[in-house]
């Protein structure tokens, strides 16, 4: 049984970005409060048990038990209590817990799963118990057992959407699985869009053209992408199964990214001479707006939640770094005053913070936040290879982002705060870019 | 004895209750998104969602929020039926073969040795030779204007030459910010010619980024040979 260890971090004080005193606080083994107050649970999840039916012949208790944990890993806000531990056997204990003998050995929370085999149909009870307030905790479209397909991805599928309540009940807020990550790889001697499941698990290509397709954005139900495939970067839209040509003036054409609302795309254009910011009519790709003007590069813009403000990269004062102006045009405030290399901003759904990578002087990648308001820095990874390319999750309480601390790049998925990190892609790497379906 | 800490505030509450399905319509939409490779290689199970999510916006709309919740529901099931059957069918779609679709992973190293860094659209010729930058730099060396001189002296010598003046950096950094400082490499290069004396209007400036890197290793050599302007002959 995979039990992915979740990555408790040390964070070690660098040179250049300082960081604050309660991040480096050691943790405990339980009840952990991360520097943004992300608290992480004691969570007990036995293996699903046959209820009746036909004995599991075909990875039913896999595909149940093996998914939550795993979500539960990914979160970060959990720590699986070690099976080893348990005192009494969950199967035979049934749908009825000893509360006591699993707050002895330290459980917030019990998941149990049990399951009812026929023929092709599965019939699946799963149930979340609070073990320190003795009761079972009743979840939205989990009252009763539900009638599933015998089949991987059908019962992960359920799984996936019971994690989400079990989130719920603990964060008020539900969790991400069954969102999307576009993201890129190499594909012969170009590069490929390819659509990745957030748990990871599931991986489709989306274009199959020989040539360099980068910078995919996903809102709102469209894909916007830069390509080389008729020429220089161009800018296309994909949906409703189609690639379709959407700006290609001389020059760059790149990094186009939809508003909020849908109204607009912002995108980097060299058009007039050298790269600068544009606002695009999101249907015909005609310029709306020109937004900056500078004899330096400005590019990488990326939506405030409310539409309003734009965050971008410019080198405008030397090297890059992250700059917020009006999506109107105007308004340009630098943000970024600490190292020679900040790119790739992302800004939170949140609102109130902007995820970037950060090249620091050693010459290693590392992702950071900065606060909007005040330009305060938070650092999300260190000395784990190079790590780029952030994307928060739809409700900003999760960043993925590429990392080669393992070898070639994979996906990871941090809590907001950095404080857990768990690798979601499988292990032969090579991911570039990645953005979170919003 | 383990203390149970509070639960942290981390996001305001949804409160759902009564009002549209917000959630399961998104999700329904996302469902369909995810979906997107069945409009192509299975276009009726695609449609089929479609028109359920449709129906469940329409019922959301007219306040009936309960058949719309289960029609957003329907609609999810169906995108996943939908992706199920794309997947499946995804060899015999994608007619040509498709490589790193039908695995989860794909090889690096395999690709690697495919490469084909030359595919730019010219051919490079001796005349012309590639000149090489610092990290995130685009200003010439002393170094690349001595190239750059017996470069304008071919240009000239060979004035009926189309040339593509091709900027390219290092795998290190942002892809997109790696476009423009190529594109901003191809840019300088291609005016430091001009002063040279050459005819730049056959010149045509275009930037791969990190995209075609001239050597795949990742040490401070083939960093250093990947920074670069190449000039290739239409």
């Amino acid at each position: 049984m995979e039990n992915a260890p979740l990555m408790l971090r040390r964070i070690l004080p660098l040179l250049l970005f300082a960081l604050p005193a309660a991040a480096q606080d050691d943790t405990t083994p339980d009840g952990v409060v991360t520097p943004v107050g992300i608290t992480v649970f004691q969570m007990a999840v036995p293996d699903a048990f046959m209820q009746g039916g036909s004995p599991d012949t075909r990875g039913v208790t896999e595909a149940l038990t093996g998914t939550i944990r795993r979500d539960l890993s990914i979160t970060g806000y959990f720590n699986l209590v070690d099976k080893a531990a348990f005192l009494v056997d969950p199967a035979k204990e049934g749908m009825t817990p000893n509360y006591k003998s699993w707050f002895t050995i330290g459980s917030q929370g019990l998941i149990k799963a049990g399951y009812a085999i026929q023929g092709n149909q599965v019939v699946v009870d799963l149930r979340l118990f609070s073990v320190d307030g003795g009761k079972q905790i009743s979840l939205t479209g989990f009252e009763a057992p539900a009638t599933v397909a015998v089949d991987a991805a059908a019962l992960r599928a359920h799984a996936h959407k019971f994690v989400n309540e079990v989130i719920r009940y603990y964060t008020k807020s539900p969790g991400f699985f069954g969102s999307q990550i576009v993201t890129v790889k190499r594909t012969g001697s170009g590069k490929s869009l390819f659509m990745v499941s957030a748990d990871g698990l599931e991986e489709s290509r989306l274009t199959s053209d020989d040539s360099i397709n980068m910078l995919p954005t996903l809102r709102k139900g469209r894909i916007y992408f830069t390509s080389f495939r008729n020429g220089g970067p161009h800018l296309f839209a994909l949906y409703g199964g189609q690639a379709r040509p959407f700006a290609s003036f001389q020059g760059l054409n790149t990094g186009a990214e939809l508003s909020p609302s849908g109204h607009a795309v912002a995108a980097t254009l060299s058009k007039d001479g050298n790269p600068e910011l544009y606002l695009l009519n999101p249907e015909s790709g005609q310029v709306v707006k020109r937004l900056t003007n500078s004899w330096s590069i400005d590019t990488t813009p990326t939506w405030s939640p409310d539409g309003s403000r734009l965050a971008f990269v410019s080198d405008r004062h030397g090297s890059p770094q992250i700059w917020i102006m009006n999506a109107g045009g105007g308004g340009e405030r630098r943000l970024t005053f600490q190292g020679d290399y900040n790119t790739t901003p992302e800004w939170s759904p949140r609102g109130d913070k902007i995820v970037f990578t950060a090249r620091d002087e050693r010459n290693v990648f590392d992702i950071f936040t900065v606060r909007v308001a005040d330009g305060g820095i938070e650092r999300i990874t260190q000395n784990q290879g190079n790590n780029e390319e952030p994307s928060w999750s739809p409700d900003g309480r999760h960043i993925v982002f590429t990392s080669t601390r393992n070898g070639a790049a994979e996906l990871f998925i941090a809590t907001e705060d950095g404080s857990k990190q768990f690798q979601i892609t499988k292990g032969k790497g090579g991911y570039f870019t990645p953005y979170w379906a919003k | 004895m383990r203390r149970i800490l509070p639960l942290m505030l981390m996001s305001l509450a949804l409160a759902a209750c009564g009002g549209p399905p917000t959630k399961t319509l998104t999700e329904a939409q996302t469902a369909i998104n995810g979906a997107i490779l069945a409009k192509k290689c299975a276009p009726e199970d695609y449609a089929a969602a479609e028109r359920m999510y449709a129906k469940a916006q329409t019922l959301s709309a007219q306040g009936k929020y309960d058949e719309a919740e289960k029609a957003g529901e329907a609609a999810k099931k169906l995108a996943e039926k939908a992706r199920q059957k794309a997947e499946e069918r995804r060899t015999e779609c994608f007619a040509r073969k498709d490589d790193g679709a039908n695995n989860g992973g794909t090889d690096i190293e395999q690709f690697i040795d495919r490469s084909d860094p030359g595919a730019g659209g010219g051919v490079q010729v001796d005349g012309l030779k590639t000149i090489y930058y610092d990290f995130n730099a685009a200003e010439l060396t002393e170094e690349s204007k001595q190239t750059m001189a017996r470069n304008a002296a071919w240009l000239n010598a060979n004035p009926d030459a189309r040339v593509i003046v091709e900027g390219h950096c290092d795998s290190r950094g942002s892809a997109e910010y790696n476009l423009a400082l190529g594109e901003k490499r191809a840019l300088s290069a291609r005016a430091y010619l001009k002063q040279l004396g050459a005819d730049v209007g056959r010149l045509e400036a275009v930037s791969y980024g990190e995209e075609r890197p001239a050597e795949y290793g990742e040490d401070e050599g083939s960093y250093a040979r990947n920074r670069r302007v190449e000039f290739s002959v239409r």
